[in-house]
């Protein structure tokens, strides 16, 4: 898809805001159901003018974006694979995000597991029997890419949809 | 429901899969329920087992399945927070499952202090280590200094064992000043490297040193110069100036004796010399004034009377001062000395108490014995005229004994008064 050049909302982190001053009162909290409502919106309408392949795409890209930005503003550099999940453990439980639990992970032969509890986007949905979490793929991708430098594949294996507890994730590295 | 049905759905409820019988009309959704529930089966019972590497692949959806894989993934992540703590990573916490929770973190917790505790203790070796090194090297370096101290100055440096029998070095200057190897003279007993005299000698001074010091710990108990003879190699016997001090251990114990020797044969000989000087007249190798005076306070405490006394004055010195020469009446004098020296033995006193005068102390000599000792002067006075080619000498003397310390002083004086009538009567009898 060729590059839309006239772009009004190109993402730079000052999107986000000074929340000190935008919101002296309610702060930096709101109710989950607010950012769910959003995003499910979102897809609903994207879903039915793409469909649900493009979608899913659009969610994963939108995740590998977020995620980017996430690790560079907020998680910084970090010298080894403990470290970086041990800061990132620490910023999603306090941003309320969800709780990361690693299962696996070998860097060497690029291979992570993990799972995330309470999670945002999914934990306490109806069973569907869908998974749901392309948001969360991409999202994790990013975060690996931009530690490691090296290309992952994020794929949601178990999700609060398909009727488990918390939902898994394996990453596997494009790169030999 | 008929009773098939009520049958098969019992025995699931107490967790038995039936067997289905070929004949039930819904076969295909019992197979689909039996399926479901022998995966989930299997998946607990590897889980019971300890096996976290099953999985329940595309059957494992649903909440029932969703609980058992929870706990899976529970326990997935526990095993991967106890490797990152095997690994050192300590700062691991168990966030979930419940009292087990607590108890794995204390444990964790627990581990990092001891750990901590581990790493204060090895830093606190470590800065033991470095202190000890460096005590090392400065011991090295003092011991080094010390060695070349030793090495290059001509006294000479020993240490002995605390039984005073052994040596456990000695510095090369032993060569200089005994003869001695260092090998020789480290082999060498304490007892052999003196002689009998001063090993005895310098066994009880320390003996005596050791117990002050065990009565008052002061080391100054050593720090006395002792005088010793030692016996070289070649067989001379030398005199040594010795400082000796001991090592102790931090208990205060006497480990060795560290001593340093001084060839003081050249001071001794120097103190002879003054000594000498001291108590004989230098022209003529006479005893001197100073020495008949301490000579007379000996006699006077002792017990070799009767003891006589002869006081010979030299004729006519004053005139071969004043007509022939200062030289001549030098020699005279010297003249004089040779006959008395001859006339008497070692053991005698002959002293040269002034210019041309002279004092004889014979102990144990009474008044006939002195006689027969003028007599001799003659002889030997008349042999010196004819014999030497020097002026002739000619000595008035006169004699007297003393019995007791009391007579010393009265018998001086009248010898002297006869040493006159003497020369009076020669005088005399050389003009008549």
């Amino acid at each position: 898809m060729p590059e839309n050049t006239n772009r009004k909302y190109k993402f730079n982190w000052e999107l986000l805001g000074d929340l000190e001053v935008g919101r002296p009162n309610l702060g930096h909290q709101m109710r989950v159901e607010v950012y769910r409502l959003m995003q499910f919106s979102f897809r609903d309408i994207i879903e039915e003018r793409y469909g649900s392949d493009e979608a899913d795409r659009i969610f994963y890209d939108a995740g590998f974006l977020a995620g980017k930005e996430f690790y560079d503003n907020l998680i910084g550099h970090q010298e080894d694979i403990n470290g970086f999940v041990k800061k990132l453990q620490t910023v999603l439980k306090d941003m309320g995000v969800g709780i990361l639990r690693v299962e696996e992970a070998d860097l060497d032969k690029g291979h992570l597991t993990m799972t995330v509890s309470e999670d945002l986007d999914c934990s306490g949905l109806p069973d569907t029997g869908l998974e749901l979490c392309t948001y969360d793929e991409g999202f994790i991708a990013a975060l690996l890419k931009s530690y490691s430098g090296k290309s992952f594949t994020v794929k949601e294996v178990d999700c609060w949809c398909t009727g488990d507890r918390t939902c898994r994730f394996t990453a596997q590295t494009d790169e030999a | 429901m008929d009773e098939r049905t009520a049958a098969i759905l019992a025995q699931l409820a107490k967790g038995r899969v039936p067997v289905v019988p070929p004949d039930v009309e819904y076969a295909g959704q019992l197979s689909l329920l039996t399926g479901y529930l022998d995966a989930i089966r299997v998946f607990a019972l590897a889980l019971g087992n300890g096996d976290l590497s099953q999985s329940m692949g595309q059957s494992g959806v649903g909440p029932v399945a969703g609980g058992l894989k929870a706990l899976h993934a529970s326990l997935k992540h526990l095993t991967w927070q106890t490797k990152q703590i095997a690994a050192g990573d300590f700062t691991q916490r168990v966030d979930f499952m419940g009292e087990f929770a607590s108890a794995f973190n204390s444990m964790v917790e627990g581990l990092d202090d001891a750990r901590t505790e581990l790493e204060m203790a090895y830093s606190r070796l470590n800065d033991d280590m470095i202190e000890l090194q460096r005590i090392s090297a400065e011991l090295k370096e003092s011991e080094e200094r010390f060695r070349l101290i030793a090495e290059s100055v001509s006294d000479v440096i020993w240490t002995l064992d605390a039984s005073m029998d052994s040596f456990t070095y000695v510095s090369p200057s032993i060569a200089a000043l005994r003869g001695f190897t260092v090998e020789e003279a480290v082999h060498e007993t304490f007892a052999d490297a003196l002689t009998p005299e001063s090993f005895a000698y310098v066994r009880g001074t320390l003996s005596e040193k050791l117990a002050r010091y065990r009565e008052s710990g002061k080391m100054e108990c050593f720090s006395e110069r002792i005088e010793l003879e030692q016996r070289c190699k070649d067989g001379r016997i030398i005199p040594v100036e010795v400082v000796i001090s001991a090592i102790t251990t931090a208990d205060g114990q006497i480990k060795e004796f560290v001593g340093i020797s001084r060839d003081i044969t050249e001071r001794k000989r120097e103190e002879e010399k003054l000594k000498y000087s001291s108590t004989h007249d230098a022209m003529t190798g006479l005893y001197n004034r100073a020495f008949f005076d301490a000579e007379l306070g000996r006699i006077a405490h002792g017990q070799l009377f009767p003891v006589s006394f002869i006081v010979a004055d030299l004729d006519g010195l004053k005139r071969v001062n004043d007509t022939i020469g200062h030289n001549e009446g030098d020699q005279l004098i010297r003249g004089a000395s040779d006959v008395l020296k001859m006339a008497f033995r070692g053991s005698d006193v002959v002293a040269r108490t002034g210019g041309d005068e002279f004092l004889i102390i014979l102990s144990m000599t009474d008044a006939e014995l002195a006689a027969k000792s003028v007599e001799r002067i003659r002889r030997y006075q008349q042999q010196y005229n004819h014999n030497s080619g020097n002026l002739p000498v000619s000595i008035s003397l006169g004699t007297a004994t003393a019995h007791s310390a009391e007579e010393i002083e009265p018998a001086i004086k009248e010898a002297d008064k006869r040493m006159y009538e003497d020369k009076v009567s020669r005088k005399q009898q050389r003009v008549g």
